[in-house]
């Protein structure tokens, strides 16, 4: 059988490598590279970075929030020592990769130990092709892990209120065993994008607890960007509530979270 | 295919580029890299200015795989964090018309590799596409050729797994 298996997978490599094809000019893009890189590339891996590994799927916007409780699936981890001090900035890999255009939105952790998140709106590189546009970037940091993005940014259309943009779990264990020492590793969070009339998030755990989110605004971006930290456990989904400054609920935003480790 | 050939003379960067570029893409590409061409540039351009390896093919071919093998494993992980912004389509992983000249099996085979850990996939594909000997395995993954063996053991255990579950 692992004879068959091992014939397979050298036919099956030989077919998928058949498939992958150069350009003509690779060798002209190797020189202009080697004649113009700098020290730090866009999809360098930052020194601490420690992976996400939970994803995220939109199952619905609507415009009233709420669905029925559940159970937590699982049970916390519980970390070994009390969080480390927070970086006072983003890391420095996308900083270089992707400049801010104005100051830095900063926030503090809403929930949970000691995080940070920063958001601002960048000039980078934003696909395959090295087209450069304005980029919306995020970092959130929780004691040594660093991790974050950038992307094109896209305002949201004038009828959707709010978007769950991504999130994060950090992997402390699989990235540095140091990174074990750190609560704050065990707490996943969700970020995204809102309407500038947002003025106030907040996350309903299955449970029904309910959890202070934070939000900002970003110089040189229209819309406002949220972040909810979570806690340490397996979620099956949770609700986001969108609210103005008169405490009126503009929109909830459902998600189903998928562990993928 | 990455083959070593004998050295007449020390290499330029032009020979190894023309000699070894479309291995390294193909071997970008299956180790999962979502951009294989511009790995396999970034290699050659990191590749530049060492002259030590310039000057032993072998050295510069093994650096160029632990090159790649790095970039794609560090761009992989880079990219799960920029992914979640951006739900990925379904059949991303393969263009469509790519994925309609491989047949059904090789499918189901490559979609099994692909959800193996990027150690045991590395080693599976250097040691079943390249025929590497362990010790190249090793050099090019950073690792000891023991580990290479269990994580080809392991990595082909767990195919067979997989496979057994969808068939």
């Amino acid at each position: 059988v692992t004879a068959d298996l091992e014939e397979e997978l050298r036919a099956a490599l030989a077919a998928k490598a058949d498939t992958f094809t150069v350009s003509p000019d690779a060798w002209q893009r190797t020189q202009r590279r080697r004649a113009t890189r700098s020290p730090a590339r866009r999809w360098a891996a930052p020194l601490a970075v420690a992976a996400a590994t939970m994803t995220v799927a939109t199952t619905a916007l609507l415009m009233s929030g709420g669905r029925p409780a559940t159970p937590p699936t699982t049970t916390p981890r519980t970390p070994a020592r009390p969080p480390q001090a927070t970086p006072s900035a983003p890391p420095r890999f996308l900083l270089t990769t992707d400049p801010p255009l104005g100051k830095i939105a900063r926030m503090a952790s809403p929930y949970g130990p000691g995080r940070t998140a920063f958001f601002w709106a960048g000039w980078g590189v934003v696909d395959s092709a090295h087209r450069k546009a304005k980029t919306v970037c995020d970092s959130t940091v929780a004691g040594m892990a660093q991790g974050g993005g950038c992307e094109e940014y896209r305002p949201l259309p004038p009828t959707r209120i709010a978007a769950m943009d991504g999130g994060d779990r950090w992997l402390a264990r699989e990235a540095d065993p140091r990174f074990d020492r750190d609560p704050a590793a065990y707490y996943p969070s969700n970020f995204g994008q809102a309407q500038a009339q947002v003025d106030k998030v907040t996350v309903v755990l299955p449970d029904g607890r309910r959890l202070p989110g934070a939000i900002t605004s970003v110089e040189h971006l229209s819309d406002k960007f949220w972040w909810v930290v979570l806690p340490p456990e397996r979620l099956t989904h949770v609700t986001i509530l969108f609210a103005d400054s008169k405490g009126r609920q503009l929109a909830a935003l459902h998600e189903t979270l998928i562990y993928v480790k | 295919m990455l083959k070593q050939t004998p050295a007449q003379h020390a290499p330029t960067l032009g020979d190894l580029f023309t000699a070894h570029y479309g291995g390294l893409v193909r071997l970008a590409g299956l180790l999962g890299a979502d951009d294989p061409e511009d790995l396999a540039q970034e290699a050659f351009a990191r590749l530049h200015g060492r002259t030590r390896a310039l000057r032993d093919p072998h050295a510069a071919l093994a650096y160029l795989r632990a090159t790649v093998c790095n970039l794609t494993r560090n761009r992989a992980r880079h990219l799960r964090i920029v992914r979640l912004r951006t739900p990925r389509p379904a059949g991303h992983e393969a263009a469509a018309d790519q994925s309609a000249i491989l047949r059904e099996d090789h499918r189901e085979l490559l979609a099994a590799l692909a959800e193996l850990p990027t150690r045991q996939r590395e080693a599976l594909v250097m040691r079943y596409w390249l025929d590497l000997s362990e010790r190249a395995i090793a050099d090019a993954m950073g690792v000891s050729t023991g580990t290479v063996k269990t994580h080809a053991s392991r990595g082909l255990a767990a195919l067979a797994t997989k496979l057994e579950d969808k068939r």
